[in-house]
């Protein structure tokens, strides 16, 4: 049975591509949605920061007007570093912002380190959106985000800048602390769910295995520890083992009863027969009456002989049908002798009617004949099947050898063989050569065949040719 | 003539058996239901019983361990399947005297339960009469109308054959086989030459030639019983 092949796709495959394209994906997008919100988070808090600031200076910056009563006074440029500080001074750093105040007409008043360089706008009110102006003038600065409020007391003008670079390196930092970690994670996770669905797929293979090496009577449910997702597809293979089962027993059964029903009708033909047969001696009738009833008797006798052995040989195969072998307990050593004895015994009846000789010759010790352990019942069926077809089908006064070696088994016969074309058709079910006029079922050599395979068995036949002339048949049994 | 039992639920089969074996000088009763056939052998009057262990509901074995409790030894003769031996051991086991196999001929049927009677009346162990012909079995020793006859051992072994089974035509195979079994070489004519020499030494007519199926003893030679 070929499999039925369709495009076929992985499970595991398919999960480790999703996997490995969306989790990278979903990362990158957390990440740049981070990356706005974290922005729109430190902005915040820097405008406010600044805003603030803003604040305090006006409110100091009242008091610088005394500092400036003066115009020829220059501006005070403060250091403020934090060295100017001391204790905990937490995370701070430096170089982190600036500011400036001028008067109305422009005139710088105060200013720290990096402020003194800022843009006199007296227009200005509040977040200047362009820096353009500050970057013009010192070619080797940063960017500066400045914010101007007026002092309405003093008409002095205050700006506040940020060092927009420590912004973005805020950004950036808190970034990269949460980004290999997150990277490594999502490659962590696929690997991790990769080996997951790896281990959840195994209790599949074992099925798998276990249904290889099953045979289709077998009933036993398979019990494989699975997951929950598995075993409804677990019942219902035990469900079908069971119907499986449960068919090929009725099959069998049905082989077997059909079999054993048609004894009794043709057990009643057999003795009306004989009645009959007495009845005709016993009549007061000629010869010649005589003689053509009981040839009448004959025929009925004849077919009914033969639809006996049609039906003991169903029997014999309706036991045989199981794919499986046989039940190894019922197997022992074959006791060649003896079961030859038996057996020819049992066929000697049959070869004296067609005046045909039975021989056996044994070539080796008793002992050494072709070691055999298996069921002794059968390889007797196997070899009376053997013996009788040779009886039947060679003409009269035939001899017919049963030859026991350490490496064959032989059947010889010095009839005259079947015809070539026949020869491989020999063991096909119920098929005869044409023009038998033999009883036979047909059944005879598949039953050879079928024991023999059970005992790992194989058969050879062949016709037996002297000058090119066909002398006989010969029947060969030998281990595989 | 002897009298038997048949327990059998199929109507042909029990007609056939019936009409047979009156030709052959036994008188059958036949029961197609197990409890009447059951019932019947208190009349005491059978010589040996047919019993059709293949009835349904397996009235058969029943029957048969009944009649053993009750301490009834009339020879009983079971028949089974083929490929039933469970049943035929177990029928064995719990007190038939023999078996036949589905599907049997009449003549099997004839010569077990003869058998069957013979050992039950002890007539086994010392004198079979056929006509004017005498066997001793244990002594192996034929007589002819009162005097002691010469034959070879072979030529015994036929005779036990034809006398054992006086209603039986007796093929020249079968002869064979219980003569020589498969071993030997036969010559084709070994059975002749021995009915040849049994016809000269018992009387040309004690053995009648059927062609085409076999030898028998001359019925009209037979002493009524």
């Amino acid at each position: 049975m070929t499999p039925v092949t369709q495009k076929s796709y992985s499970i595991q495959r398919q999960l480790l591509n999703s996997l490995l394209i969306g989790l990278p994906i979903i990362w990158l997008s957390i990440t740049l949605i981070s990356v706005w919100r974290l922005s729109h988070e430190i902005n915040e808090i820097n405008d406010t920061q600044i805003t603030q600031l803003a604040r305090y200076l006006i409110g100091i910056s009242q008091d610088v007007k005394l500092h400036l009563a003066n115009p020829a006074n220059e501006p005070k440029i403060l250091n403020l570093e934090n060295g100017l500080l001391s204790g905990d001074l937490g995370d701070a750093e430096e170089d982190y912002m600036g500011f400036a105040i001028w008067d109305q007409n422009g005139k710088l008043l105060m200013a720290d380190k990096d402020g003194q360089h800022f843009t006199f706008l007296p227009k200005q009110h509040g977040f200047l959106e362009n820096n353009s102006a500050y970057q013009e003038l010192n070619p080797f600065s940063h960017s500066w985000r400045l914010f101007y409020a007026h002092d309405d007391a003093t008409n002095h003008l205050i700006a506040i800048g940020q060092n927009l670079n420590s912004r973005q390196e805020i950004i950036y930092k808190s970034l990269t602390i949460q980004l290999v970690p997150s990277l490594i994670g999502v490659m962590l996770l696929i690997m991790l769910t990769w080996l997951s669905v790896r281990r959840g797929f195994v209790p599949l293979k074992r099925i798998s295995d276990l249904l290889s090496t099953r045979s289709p009577e077998d009933k036993t449910p398979l019990s494989v520890d699975t997951p929950l997702e598995i075993q409804p597809l677990l019942n219902a293979l035990n469900g079908l083992f069971d119907k499986v089962a449960d068919t090929l027993e009725r099959e069998k059964r049905f082989t077997a009863d059909a079999s054993h029903e048609l004894r009794s009708p043709l057990t009643a033909i057999k003795l009306q027969t004989n009645v009959l047969q007495q009845t005709i001696l016993q009549a007061n009738l000629t010869d010649s009456q005589t003689d053509a009833l009981l040839s009448h008797c004959r025929q009925i006798s004849h077919s009914n002989e033969r639809a006996n052995r049609l039906v003991e040989q169903l029997l014999i195969l309706a036991k045989l049908a199981p794919q499986q072998g046989l039940d190894p307990q019922t197997f022992a050593p074959i006791d060649w002798i003896a079961l030859s004895n038996d057996i020819l015994s049992e066929v000697n009846r049959r070869a004296r009617e067609k005046n045909s000789q039975l021989r056996r010759d044994v070539l080796v010790d008793a002992k050494a004949i072709l070691p055999l352990t298996g069921n002794a019942t059968l390889i007797g069926i196997l070899l009376r099947n053997l013996l009788d077809n040779a009886i039947r089908y060679s003409p009269d006064h035939t001899t017919i050898r049963l030859v026991l070696d350490s490496e064959v088994i032989t059947v010889i016969d010095n009839g005259n063989g079947v015809a070539p074309i026949d020869l491989a058709r020999l063991s096909e079910r119920f098929f005869r050569p044409a023009g038998q006029a033999e009883i036979g079922s047909g059944l005879g050599l598949s039953i050879v065949r079928r024991i023999a395979e059970l005992h790992g068995l194989q058969i050879t036949m062949q016709n037996l040719e002297h000058n090119g002339q066909i002398c006989g048949f010969q029947v060969s049994l030998f281990k595989r | 003539m002897s009298r038997i039992l048949l327990i059998e639920d199929d109507a042909t089969i029990a007609d056939g058996i019936v009409k047979g074996l009156s030709q052959q000088n036994m008188m059958v009763d036949w029961f197609a239901d197990a409890k009447l056939g059951e019932m019947a052998i208190h009349e005491g009057v059978f010589d040996a019983v047919l019993l059709d262990l293949t009835l349904p509901r397996g009235d058969g074995m029943t029957i048969l361990a009944n009649w053993r409790q009750q301490k009834i030894d009339t020879p009983v003769l079971i028949i089974t399947a083929r490929d039933a031996i469970a049943n035929r051991v177990a029928g064995l086991n719990a007190g038939a005297d023999d078996y036949l196999v589905k599907p049997f001929a009449l003549d099997e049927v004839v010569a077990r339960l003869q058998a069957l009677i013979r050992r039950s009346q002890g007539r086994s162990q010392t004198e079979i009469r056929y006509g004017d012909v005498s066997y001793l079995p244990q002594q192996q020793q034929v007589f002819y109308q009162g005097k002691w006859v010469d034959l070879t051992a072979k030529e015994i072994t036929v005779l036990e054959q034809f006398i054992s089974y006086p209603n039986l035509v007796h093929s020249r195979a079968s002869l064979e086989d219980k003569l020589y079994g498969w071993q030997q070489d036969i010559e084709s004519n070994a059975i002749e030459v021995h009915i040849h020499n049994l016809r000269k030494k018992l009387g040309n007519d004690f053995i009648l030639t059927r062609r085409g199926i076999g030898y028998y003893l001359n019925p009209a030679l037979q002493r009524p019983e």
